[in-house]
């Protein structure tokens, strides 16, 4: 029989050290294995985002500038003179530039957010607010196709009409589907429904009023520019004929 | 050679495999910057030469000429842009501006929120700046989360009733995030989201943006060779500003900077 050594039994662990022992391994696998998985993740994370940061970084510390400044703020006689010629040259070339500014009112119209911008002949902006634009629906009937779309680009005013009268064209009885009439009927003719007055900017297209005042702000025409009354007036009596209609 | 790989297999026993898994890890990583960087820098070589000016430019060293000529040189790309009949942008890092121009005259005016510019466009030499803000760029691609032209088709109803029940929904795509890039002619890349604090829903199309430039430079690292860099700008605008931008721009639309 093995007799007891009481010096070695005191240096065998205890169980509750074991089981600590066992759990610290644990940890310490659960520590290495999520530091793996977060260097895993890095990586993608690195090669698509950060290394643009680091590239800058990069760049700029082995990018020698080779752009040498003379900081005196003195110029020699010749640095003066092209100072000078490049000034002309600048102000001359603004003044050009200048010159594709209307001399005339105009306004601008975004067709995005449906606003409008009211310039004065001095450039000054005296009016802003919601108009409504295409709504960029295409009809279709058959064969036939009617786009809905304001166009874009530099138009300008070629007419100013007061109390306008709508001539309904095919394609409005064909939306709500009503037979078309004869080109001369009496149904073709509306009044009242254009506003007080109407704006002609060639090709059909119209700036005029509406009766679907909640309307605006959305793209819901067919082509014109809808204005809301009071704002109708004012641009009506600010533009001439051949103000120019910048629509973007 | 048995000493070597003695060597080796003592190596690979005592670190384990994982360990070499990650070293093989962090020297591509650090392969993949250095090939990163080293093509950012051939970049600035070729900017700077494709745009070095035939007559040296004069009094360049000097802040005040140098402002007059990048100055000079803005206003002549802007007289350039206004012979064209469409929008056209400019994008306007000195005063954090991006304007639509229309025949020479500012149609809109957004406020940059934030930008960033690679570093490759901040190291060029001056002399290829004022001829970059000299020359108008035109866009070849346009890459984006919102539709250029928001079309819709309607069949004409066959009666009243149901011209009635035809309603189109409105302008549904208002809601979708912005977030666009423009491929530029010249090898410039312009990128323009609406600003963060509205969401990052469009982080799929960066995503893409980001694994085309990973796959060119994984492409030349293949070959041995040096990725094709492009230089860009990222321009945080707000919403309805982004919007507006990228419907007024038309396909290839042409564009200026002024840095």
């Amino acid at each position: 029989m093995e007799e007891l050594n009481p010096d070695k039994l005191a240096n065998e662990p205890t169980p509750s050290k074991k089981t600590f022992d066992k759990l610290i391994r644990v940890l310490k696998g659960l520590i290495y294995i999520i530091l793996f998985l977060l260097f895993l993740a890095f990586i993608p994370v690195y090669l698509l985002f950060w290394v643009d940061g680091v590239k800058d970084v990069g760049v700029r510390m082995t990018t020698s500038n080779h752009n040498t400044f003379n900081i005196s703020d003195s110029l020699s006689t010749n640095g003066i003179k092209l100072s000078k010629s490049l000034e002309k040259e600048y102000n001359k070339n603004l003044a050009k530039l200048n010159t594709y500014t209307p001399k005339q009112s105009f306004i601008v119209i975004n067709i995005s957010e449906n606003t409008f911008k009211l310039y004065n002949a001095k450039r000054v902006l005296i009016r802003e607010g919601v108009c409504s634009t295409g709504s960029y629906i295409t009809l279709e009937s058959g064969k036939k196709k009617w786009e809905f779309q304001t166009p874009k680009g530099m138009l300008k005013v070629h007419g100013k009409i007061t109390n306008p009268v709508w001539v309904r064209p095919d394609w409005s009885f064909i939306e709500e589907g009503l037979p078309v009439p004869s080109a001369r009927h009496d149904s073709r003719y509306e009044y009242g429904v254009l506003g007080d007055y109407a704006m002609s900017l060639g090709d059909g297209y119209l700036i005029h009023g509406t009766i679907y005042q909640r309307f605006l702000g959305m793209p819901v025409t067919h082509g014109c520019v809808r204005l809301g009354d009071d704002d109708l007036e004012v641009v009506y009596k600010t533009l001439v004929l051949g103000s120019k209609v910048y629509i973007y | 050679m048995t000493k070597i790989l003695r060597l080796l297999i003592n190596f690979v026993k005592k670190f384990k495999v994982i360990f070499i898994f990650i070293a093989v890890c962090l020297l591509f990583l650090v392969a993949y910057t250095v090939v990163s960087v080293m093509a950012a820098k051939k970049q600035i070589t070729i900017i700077n030469e494709k745009y070095k000016s035939e007559i040296a430019m004069e009094g360049i060293e000097y802040p005040k000429i140098l402002n007059l000529r990048k100055e000079s040189a803005f206003i002549q790309a802007r007289l350039e842009l206004a012979k064209y009949d469409s929008v056209t942008l400019i994008v306007d890092l000195v005063d954090s501006l991006v304007l639509l121009d229309l025949k020479g005259v500012i149609v809109h005016q957004a406020k940059i929120i934030d930008f960033t510019k690679s570093e490759v466009l901040a190291s060029l030499s001056n002399e290829a700046v004022v001829n970059i803000m000299a020359s108008p760029m035109h866009i070849i691609n346009q890459t984006s989360t919102i539709v250029k032209v928001p079309k819709k088709i309607v069949i004409a109803p066959k009666d009243t009733i149901e011209a009635a029940n035809n309603v189109v929904a409105r302008d549904t795509l208002d809601l979708n995030p912005s977030f666009y890039y423009f491929e530029l002619d010249n090898g410039f890349e312009i990128s323009i989201i609406h600003e963060q604090k509205e969401g990052y829903s469009y982080f799929p199309l960066i995503l893409n943006q980001k694994i085309k430039v990973f796959k060119e430079t994984i492409r030349g690292m293949r070959h041995f060779k040096l990725p094709e860099y492009i230089p860009g700008i990222k321009i945080e605008l707000k919403k309805a500003d982004a919007k507006t931008v990228f419907r007024a721009l038309p396909h290839q639309a042409t564009v200026i900077l002024r840095m």
